[in-house]
């Protein structure tokens, strides 16, 4: 691709299309701007394609790197607007328990808590919300994030312990855990 | 450690992301510690049901089906593809030599020769015995003739006679048996000197023409400082000078001028007379023989040459072939025309004169459409440029005299300025 090969740029397009719209989504809240984003990501990843060194890093990497930097910047213009949206779960087809289990099941979510969580991430500033995201729904490690964000990995580390107890926090203030 | 102290560990407990030596230490604490323990219960399950929580949120949550379609267009992708160069690396060729020689023989070729014409010669005369005086002059290809009595009355309307391969045997440009030689630094006629020098109280230097008595018994109090012959200060000179006695003592002189207000002049011809006693008896100013007004060729030039680089640009815009093969050569023509304009309009002293291009420079809307021309012609090199669907650096040819010019004109300007 970064020889400027069209049909490549499909391929990954293809590929993650998916990764750098949810991620958008789970940003900014928003179909809509999701779907900007998306574009904006890959028309930048055309444009700069020269610039990406595979030494330097992983390309999902620089990937998650353009994709943030624009969902930082929309968020900024957004501002409170930037929330992310509930939508009713049942109208998505999925099901969920509308009550905790017990103990041995404790991890399994109902509905009420589900709310609660997003209402809870809502509440964060926008570098938590990105190390959120980064960790919990992308599920990249430490380091990655920290190339991701391009900050040091002891910020990644005390920015997500800040937004975990940010969440655990207002979590329990609304209901137990 | 005390709770208090562990507290702020928990969620990095929580989330492995403590040094070893933390986690040892939170571990113990935890251990013995019921409230810690179920707070980082609490934490660990957030955690997780966050993960839960961003996987129920962006399912089911697909991108718009037709991005690629989109992201294509507007990244340019697929214009590129169709746009794919088309060569003619005949006509590329043919056009390239045609700007080398065009470059070589016509632009280089003048400046190494001198490119401007140098001013014409000053008018010659001739007086009778009854203190008129004969005028000959040549503007252009062309010759005339003028008498002037010595009341100072022309003979023939205000432009004299042609007398173009008729006049006298002798040779105006190479000076005349009876009439002096052109004055290049100085003469004396009648004990008066007569000499040029540069105006320096003004930037442009331009030239000056100057008188004073020099008897050494001085039996005449008059002309004691130089004085300008032309006594409008606005005057200045146009090439050389003549002068010759005017029979009674007093000196007629006779050069091209201008009066100043215009941009450049285009070599009027004056006379003025000085008598014995230092009266300018035919005014200030002298008498103007012939008034060279230019011709609007220019302002036609120009006209010509914003319709043709308008058009050009059109067709261009439209991927027209031929304007895309003649762009550039049109365009030299522009920078040519314009910069021979602008050259003779610096190289000569008061102004320009070219009878064979007719670039006859006498107001500012005439070196206006100078600049005109060749500003077009830049537009249109960069137009073409922008739309030749060649290798890039196949425009250079054609845009680089214009950026050399550019370059040598903000080189002079700030040497000028220092």
């Amino acid at each position: 691709m970064c020889s400027g090969d069209s049909g490549a740029f499909d391929i990954l397009f293809r590929h993650y299309q998916t990764s750098v719209y949810r991620t958008a989504y789970a940003l900014v809240g928003n179909r809509e701007t999701a779907g900007e984003i998306l574009q904006d990501v890959f028309i930048a990843v055309w444009k700069y394609r020269r610039t990406f060194n595979p030494k330097k890093g992983a390309f999902s990497t620089w990937l998650h790197r353009i994709t943030v930097n624009r969902c930082e910047k929309t968020m900024k213009r957004l501002g409170k607007h930037s929330c992310l949206s509930i939508e009713d779960l049942e109208s998505k087809g999925i099901q969920i328990e509308t009550e905790a289990r017990n103990s041995l099941e404790q991890t399994i979510i109902h509905n009420d808590e589900y709310h609660r969580l997003i209402e809870a991430v809502n509440q964060l500033s926008p570098k938590l919300k990105t190390v959120v995201v980064l960790r919990f729904f992308n599920e990249l490690s430490y380091e990655e994030i920290a190339s991701v964000a391009c900050i040091p990995v002891g910020t990644v580390k005390s920015r997500l312990n800040a937004a975990i107890n940010q969440i655990s926090k207002m979590f329990s203030e609304e209901g137990n855990l | 450690m005390v709770c208090q102290e562990v507290d702020k560990l928990l969620a990095g407990y929580a989330n492995q992301s403590l040094t070893p030596r933390e986690t040892i230490q939170v571990a113990e604490h935890v251990k013995n510690c019921e409230h810690c323990r179920r707070k980082v219960e609490r934490l660990k399950s957030c955690s997780n049901k966050l993960k839960q929580s961003f996987s129920l949120y962006t399912s089911g949550v697909e991108p718009p089906f037709n991005s690629i379609t989109v992201i294509r267009q507007k990244a340019g992708i697929d214009k590129a593809k169709t746009s794919t160069p088309r060569r003619h690396p005949a006509l590329i060729g043919i056009s390239l030599s045609f700007c080398t020689l065009f470059l070589t023989f016509f632009m280089l070729v003048p400046f190494l020769g001198g490119a401007a014409n140098p001013p014409p010669d000053p008018p010659a005369m001739v007086h009778d015995e009854s203190g008129g005086v004969y005028l000959y002059w040549q503007t252009g290809s062309k010759q005339y003739e003028q008498y002037i009595d010595a009341q100072g009355n022309l003979l023939w309307d205000s432009n004299g006679r042609e007398i173009t391969g008729q006049g006298p045997s002798f040779d105006i440009s190479g000076g005349m048996d009876n009439a002096q030689e052109s004055v290049n630094y100085s003469e004396r006629i009648n004990s008066i000197r007569l000499w040029m020098d540069k105006d320096y109280n003004t930037r442009e230097y331009k030239f000056k023409l100057y008188v004073q008595k020099e008897n050494a018994d001085d039996n005449h109090a008059w002309l004691r400082q130089p004085t300008e012959a032309y006594r409008d200060p606005a005057f200045h000179l146009a090439g050389y000078a003549n002068i010759i006695s005017d029979g009674e003592g007093g000196v007629i002189i006779t050069s091209r001028a201008t009066d100043g207000n215009h941009m450049s002049s285009t070599f009027d011809v004056y006379i003025l007379r000085i008598d014995s006693n230092g009266d300018w008896i035919w005014g200030d100013s002298g008498i103007l023989v012939q008034k060279n007004r230019s011709a609007p060729t220019m302002l036609i030039i120009a006209g010509i040459a914003i319709a043709a680089a308008i058009i050009f640009s059109c067709l261009l815009w439209r991927d027209n072939r031929l304007a895309r093969i003649l762009s550039p050569i049109f365009s030299l023509v522009l920078f040519y025309v314009g910069l021979r304009g602008i050259w003779l309009m610096i190289t000569t002293s008061v102004g320009a004169y070219s009878d064979g291009w007719k670039f006859v420079l006498d107001t500012p809307l005439n070196g206006a459409a100078i600049w005109l021309v060749f500003i077009m012609g830049f537009i249109l090199a960069v137009v073409w440029s922008k739309k030749a669907k060649i290798n890039s650096w196949l425009v250079l040819p054609v845009l680089l005299p214009y950026l050399l010019l550019a370059g040598i004109v903000v080189w002079f300007n700030i040497g000028f300025l220092l």
